[in-house]
C-alpha cells in the first residue's frame, strides 16, 4: 500500500514535471521567436 | 509526517514553479519593452541594402556638415593608398609570418594572464566564505605561475609594436591617428596592472587574515578592472580593422574615438574573448597541476596537486559550456555586418578550419568528460553512477561526428558521381548548421550530465522528496532535449531567418535545463550524508594526460580561430578601407596558416614549460655545502 502511494507520488511528479515543462519550453520557443521578429509557424 | 512531506512538496514544486516562472518572464518583459532589431540585431540587411541606407544618411549629413567635414578632413587624413615599395624590407624576415608568431604568443600569455587572477580572485574569495584555507593556498599558487607568464606577455608584446611599426609604419600610423588617445591609456593601464599585481602577488601573505583580507581582495578586484580594460581597449582595434567605424568611406576620422572604439563586433568580441580566457586559463592552470602531480614525490603532494587539477578543470568545463553560444552570437555579428565576410568565414576559404575547430572541441570536450569518469574513481560510492558513463560517451561521440561533419566534401568527380550529388544523400544534412546546433546544445546538456554524477557521487540524499525530485529532472532533461532536437528538425523546413532564429529557443531551453537540474540538485542533496572522504591523489596517471590536452588543445583552437577571425580581412589592412599591398597579403593555403598555428602553440608550450620548470626550481632551496 506505501509502496504503491510511493510509486504515485513518483509518477506524479514525473508527469506534472513533464507536461509543466513541456508547456515552458513551448512558451519559450514561441515568445524567443516572437522577440525576434519572427514566427515559429511561417505561413 | 505525512503531512509534513506532503507540504515539503508543495514547497518544492512551489519554488520551481515560481523558478520557471521568473525565467519565463525574461524574455516576456524583454519583449513588450525592447524593439525586436535592437536585442538581438537579427534583422538581415543585404551589404547592398546597408550600403543604401547609409548612403542617405551620409548624404543628409554631409550637407548639414559640409563645412564641419572641410574641417576635418584637413586634421585627419583618409587611409592612405599604399604600394608594395611602401612596406620596409628587413633581411632575414618574413613580416607576415614575424608579425603573425609574436601577436600569437603575445595573445596566448595575454589571455593566460587575464584570466588567471579573475579566478583567483573567486577562490580567494571563497576561501573566506568556507573559512577554508587550503583555497587561499591554491589561489595564492595559481597567480604565482601567472607572475613569470605576466613579463613574457608584456615582453612579447613589446616585440610585436616594434615589428608592427618597423613592418607595417604607414598602417600603424593611420591608427595611431586615430586610436592615439587610446593607446596612451592603454600603456598607462600597463602600469596599472603591474602595480596592482605586485601588491596583489607579494602582499598575499602581509594581508591574509582580518580588514586586511578585504583590502588585499579590492585589490584583486581592481586587477581584475583594469585586466578587463586593457583587453577591451586593445579589442576594439582588432575590431576596427574587421568592421571600420568612426570613419568615412575614405578613412577620414570623424573625430569621436569612442564612435571607433564602439564597433558593430566591439561587444561580441568582448564577450567571446572574456569566456574563452577564463576557459584557457583554467586548461593552462590544469595543465600545470597535472605536471606537478605527475612530478610529485609525496602522498600530500598528489593529493594537492589533484585537488588543484580537479578545480582547474572545473574552471575550464565551466567557461567552455557557455563558449559556444558567445561564438554564435560573434558569428551572427560577423553576419549581420557584413554577409560577404559571413559567407567567406563559413562558406569560403575558411569554412575547413572550422572542421579542424569541430575535431579540436570534440577532443576538449572529451578530454573534459573523461578526465571526471576518470575522478570518479577517488570517491567511495561513485559505483552506483560508473554505469551512467558508456551511455553518455556514446550520446557525445555521436554529437561529436555530427558537429565535425563538413557540408561540401572535396571529391574526385569518380566520387561524385558514386554519391550522385556533392553532398552525401544521408549525411548531408549534418552539415547544415541545424544540424550541428541541436549536436552541440546536447554535448554541452551530456557534459552537465557528468558533472552532476560526479558531484553525486559522494553524497547520499537524506530528503523525503529524493525519488520524486529525480523523476521531475529526467522529465525536464528528457522534454528540454526533445524541444532542441524538434526545433533542430523543425529548422530544416523553415526559411533561412526562421532557421537562424530557432538557435536562440535551443540555447535558451540548455540554459534552462541546467539552472532548473542545479537547483533542484542542490535542493536534493541538502543536508545529504557523505560516502566518505574523497581520496584525492588517487588518481590514474592517464587522467593527468588528459589534463594536459586539454591545454594543449585550448592552445592550437585559439591559434586557429584567432587566425580565421582576423584573416576574414583578406587583403585589407581595414576592411574596405584600408587595402594590404604587401607582397605576403594573399591567403594562404590550410596546411600552411596550420603549420604557422602548429609553430606557435608549440613555442608557446615550450615557454609555458619553462614558467613551470621555474615554479618548481624557485621552491627549491640549495642544500648547505
Amino acid at each position: 500500500m506505501v509502496g504503491e502511494r510511493r510509486g504515485g507520488m513518483k509518477s506524479g511528479a514525473f508527469f506534472a514535471a513533464l507536461v509543466g515543462s513541456g508547456i515552458y519550453f513551448f512558451l519559450v520557443d514561441v515568445l524567443l521567436m516572437k522577440l525576434q521578429g519572427l514566427t515559429l509557424f511561417p505561413k | 509526517m505525512s503531512f509534513n512531506k506532503g507540504k515539503i512538496i508543495k514547497r518544492q514544486v512551489l519554488a520551481i514553479t515560481l523558478i520557471f516562472s521568473l525565467m519565463l518572464v525574461v524574455p516576456l518583459i524583454a519583449a513588450v519593452i525592447t524593439p525586436v532589431s535592437k536585442v538581438f540585431n537579427t534583422e538581415v540587411v543585404s551589404a547592398s541594402e546597408k550600403a543604401e541606407k547609409k548612403e542617405a544618411v551620409e548624404a543628409v549629413a554631409s550637407k548639414k556638415e559640409e563645412g564641419k567635414e572641410e574641417g576635418k578632413k584637413a586634421e585627419y587624413p583618409p587611409a592612405p593608398k599604399l604600394k608594395e615599395k611602401d612596406y620596409p624590407k628587413i633581411k632575414g624576415y618574413n613580416s607576415r609570418i614575424s608579425v603573425w608568431i609574436v601577436a600569437q604568443i603575445h595573445l596566448f600569455f595575454a589571455a593566460f594572464v587575464l584570466a588567471v587572477p579573475i579566478f583567483v580572485l573567486v577562490i580567494e574569495g571563497v576561501g573566506i566564505m568556507t573559512k577554508d584555507e587550503r583555497y587561499d593556498h591554491m589561489a595564492h599558487e595559481f597567480i604565482k605561475v601567472s607572475m613569470t607568464a605576466f613579463s613574457i606577455t608584456a615582453t612579447a608584446g613589446g616585440i610585436l609594436a616594434f615589428m608592427l611599426v618597423s613592418f607595417y609604419p604607414d598602417f600603424m600610423k593611420y591608427l595611431a591617428g586615430i586610436f592615439g588617445s587610446v593607446m596612451i591609456i592603454y600603456a598607462m593601464l600597463f602600469l596599472a596592472e603591474s602595480v596592482c599585481l605586485y601588491v596583489y602577488y607579494y602582499g598575499w601573505d602581509n594581508m591574509r587574515y582580518g580588514n586586511r583580507k578585504w583590502a588585499h581582495l579590492t585589490v584583486g578586484l581592481m586587477l581584475n578592472v583594469v585586466g578587463m580594460t586593457i583587453m577591451v581597449l586593445s579589442n576594439s582595434w582588432a575590431t576596427f580593422m574587421m568592421a571600420p567605424s568612426g570613419v568615412d568611406a575614405s578613412g577620414v576620422f570623424t573625430g569621436n574615438v569612442w564612435e571607433a572604439i564602439r564597433g558593430p563586433l566591439w561587444n561580441a568580441v568582448n564577450l567571446h574573448r572574456f569566456i574563452a580566457n577564463i576557459a584557457y586559463g583554467g586548461s593552462v592552470v590544469g595543465a600545470y597541476a597535472a605536471f606537478k602531480f605527475l612530478s610529485a614525490k609525496s602522498k600530500e603532494d598528489r593529493a594537492h596537486y589533484d585537488w588543484m587539477g580537479y578545480t582547474a578543470n572545473i574552471i575550464a568545463i565551466s567557461a567552455l559550456l557557455p563558449l559556444p553560444f558567445a561564438g554564435y552570437w560573434l558569428t551572427k555579428e560577423i553576419y549581420a555586418y557584413s554577409q560577404t565576410m559571413g559567407i567567406t568565414l563559413m562558406g569560403g576559404a575558411f569554412a575547413w578550419l572550422f572542421i579542424t575547430q569541430a575535431v579540436l572541441i570534440g577532443a576538449l570536450f572529451l578530454s573534459a568528460n573523461y578526465y571526471l569518469w576518470c575522478g570518479m574513481e577517488r570517491i567511495k560510492g561513485s559505483e552506483r553512477y560508473t554505469k551512467y558513463i558508456k551511455y553518455i560517451a556514446m550520446v557525445i561521440v555521436a554529437c561529436f561526428l555530427v558537429w565535425f561533419t563538413p557540408h561540401t566534401l572535396i571529391m574526385t568527380p569518380m566520387e561524385q558521381k558514386a554519391i550522385g550529388s556533392q553532398h552525401h544523400p544521408l549525411l548531408g544534412p549534418f552539415g547544415l548548421m541545424p544540424a550541428k546546433n541541436t549536436a552541440v546544445n546536447i554535448m554541452i546538456l551530456f557534459t552537465f550530465l557528468s558533472f552532476t554524477l560526479y558531484k553525486r557521487s559522494s553524497k547520499i540524499a537524506t530528503v523525503s522528496w529524493l525519488k520524486q525530485g529525480v523523476a521531475a529532472e529526467i522529465a525536464i532533461f528528457a522534454v528540454g532535449i526533445a524541444n532542441i532536437v524538434i526545433l533542430g528538425i523543425y529548422s530544416y523546413m523553415v526559411p533561412s531567418n526562421i532557421k537562424v532564429g530557432m538557435s536562440v529557443p535551443q540555447v535558451f531551453t540548455t540554459l534552462s535545463i541546467i539552472i532548473s537540474v542545479s537547483i533542484i540538485e542542490s535542493r536534493l542533496f541538502k543536508n545529504s550524508k557523505s560516502t566518505g572522504d574523497i581520496e584525492w591523489g588517487k588518481m590514474p596517471a592517464r587522467s593527468q594526460y588528459a589534463l594536459i590536452l586539454l591545454a594543449v588543445s585550448f592552445t592550437w583552437l585559439m591559434g586557429l580561430m584567432g587566425y580565421v577571425r582576423s584573416a576574414i580581412r583578406q587583403h585589407w589592412h581595414v576592411n574596405s578601407i584600408m587595402r594590404d599591398s604587401s607582397p605576403e597579403a594573399f591567403t594562404p593555403t590550410i596546411g600552411y596558416a596550420a603549420n604557422i598555428v602548429s609553430i606557435s602553440t608549440i613555442l608557446f608550450m615550450l615557454l609555458v614549460i619553462f614558467i613551470f620548470w621555474l615554479a618548481q626550481f624557485a621552491a627549491k632551496k640549495q642544500a648547505e655545502h
